[in-house]
């Protein structure tokens, strides 16, 4: 079952929204486990061996499996039931964020103006085409579309669309990768004390607060460029009581000043991005970055740590869930990035996070132990979830 | 700030499609927003069994407002689930037996048992 939005943003539904907001949720494992298995097994079994008869040898990149299933019609299936239940997932809380407008449209207010955070939008900014002509994920309007005047709907319903989607998986405030990988870092490096942390391309801010908790006397910022997920960050950020300063801003021409930050962090940020603006903002970071600051993503695992189907699962978004820069993202090698952004190769990082909200912290401290317990198996989720983390330090 | 919100119901951008005639995948659409709807009413009927079931009685408030309690909401649980099994039955076939190629082999031999004659 879904977790509501753990804040008093949280909207009120009504019993036939609930129960929709349920059956979606239900769908999702539906389709995720069940189809999805029918779906690796009619591969194995039929599809490969149907490619060696024909080709000669087995698939050997994503794009080859994806090549060798399209005919394939528990493939169409799956890929239908995904894509609808995609949408369902948002559509089961679009009545509600409408209909509830006069009760979240003050409260929203209040909590801006309460404070502790700031918000610093910028109208002039040129919001790139790869957020202003698609609707990632599906999302009718994405993080971007303004309905009225100084609106936040958009964050409203990402924020209840994104609690439908992860089924509690990420905890009930869906910070649990930032808190997971804040935790790791706090844990791995005891004496770095970071003093300033900036989070690119925030959305909503879930994975931002988890920062200014686990280093509590540090200034946070977060950047993005929809105005209207800003805008819901912040006031919820006040909710619960964490000061983070959000600017409308784009990672690929950042307006803070050179060596300014102790950490610039982001988590499910590039695969949005086109890659040249993934150079860009590498670039960018590089720059903001203090001499012995850390910068640190979260993303998928790259496509070449993969098997080929595994590849090909992660591929589908790209293809069919709106989220065209996914493949082409993945399909880098993350260390050749931060080298290509001004970083020594020597001060690259990578590492494998396990979930706190799966594992608990006690995993954190043992994946710590085992120096990032980074291996062939990274990006396998099948014990359970652990998180992707790359970046690399800025010299002294 | 009083004015009512619109919010869109529909994605910018190509709509992805697998099946060779359109349709299919709109009747997709349809039949999975019809389960949803059928869950939905499931689930109502169940709220307003079990509250006639505790109260023996039942006021339009006391269903708008229900609230399944843990195992109430686990027997709810298995009962979606249960339902997308019936739903989407046809659909798990081909991972079944017969997609095998030893069932398919066999398959043929089926088929030119019933060939009509000539």
């Amino acid at each position: 079952m879904p977790s509501a939005p753990h804040h008093d943003l949280k909207l009120d539904t009504t019993l036939d929204e609930a129960a929709r907001q349920d059956f979606v949720a239900t769908l999702r494992g539906f389709v995720l486990n069940d189809i999805a298995a029918d779906l690796g097994g009619v591969y194995e079994r039929d599809v490969k061996p149907r490619a060696i008869r024909e080709t000669g040898k087995e698939p050997a990149t994503p794009s080859e499996v994806h090549k060798a299933l399209r005919p394939n019609l528990t493939f169409k299936m799956y890929s239908s039931m995904r894509v609808n239940t995609q949408e369902m997932v948002w559509d089961s809380v679009r009545d509600a964020v409408k209909r509830e407008a006069p009760v979240w449209r003050p409260r929203l207010k209040e909590a801006a103006d309460k404070g502790p955070g700031t918000l610093t939008l910028n109208p002039d900014l040129k919001i790139p085409r790869s957020v202003s002509a698609i609707d990632v994920h599906l999302l009718p309007g994405n993080y971007d579309s303004e309905h009225g005047p100084d609106d936040a709907s958009q964050g409203v319903w990402f924020d209840h669309g994104s609690a439908v989607f992860y089924m509690g998986l990420l905890g009930k405030d869906q910070g649990d990768i930032g808190r997971s990988v804040s935790t790791f870092i706090r844990t791995k490096y005891p004496d770095f004390k970071p003093k300033k942390i900036l989070d690119l391309g925030c959305t909503i801010g879930q994975n931002t607060l988890p920062w200014a908790q686990t280093y509590p006397d540090a200034e946070v910022h977060a950047i993005d460029v929809g105005a209207p997920v800003l805008r819901y960050a912040h006031a919820r950020a006040n909710t619960l009581g964490i000061g983070v300063n959000w600017h409308q801003m784009d990672a690929s021409s950042l307006d803070f000043e050179d060596n300014s930050f102790d950490i610039v962090w982001s988590s499910m940020f590039w695969h949005e991005v086109p890659l040249k603006d993934i150079r860009k903002a590498l670039k960018e970071a590089y720059r903001v970055l203090k001499p012995g600051g850390l910068m640190l993503h979260m993303e998928l695992p790259p496509n070449e740590t993969l098997k080929a189907y595994d590849g090909f699962y992660l591929d589908w978004d790209s293809w069919y869930n709106m989220e065209p820069f996914y493949k082409s993202f993945r399909d880098q090698d993350p260390k050749a990035l931060c080298v290509d952004a001004g970083f020594p190769a020597d001060s690259f990082e990578q590492y494998l996070v396990p979930s706190i909200n799966w594992f608990g912290e006690d995993a954190t401290k043992h994946a710590v132990e085992e120096q990032g317990a980074f291996d062939e198996n990274a990006g396998r989720f099948a014990n359970g979830i652990s998180w992707y983390a790359f970046g690399a330090w800025k010299p002294e | 700030m009083s004015e009512e919100l619109e919010l869109p119901r529909h994605t910018r951008g190509k709509r992805p499609h697998f099946f060779e005639d359109p349709a299919v995948d709109q009747l997709m659409s349809v039949v999975l927003a019809m389960s949803a709807e059928i869950s939905v009413l499931y689930d109502r009927v169940d709220a307003m069994q079990r509250l006639m079931d505790k109260k023996g009685s039942l006021s339009s408030e006391e269903l708008e407002t229900y609230q399944p309690d843990e195992a109430a909401a686990a027997e709810r649980q298995a009962q979606r689930e249960a339902l997308l099994q019936r739903v989407f039955r046809v659909i798990r076939r081909e991972a079944g037996v017969f997609s095998t190629q030893e069932a398919e082999a066999y398959t043929a031999e089926v088929e030119a048992e019933l060939a009509p004659p000539g």
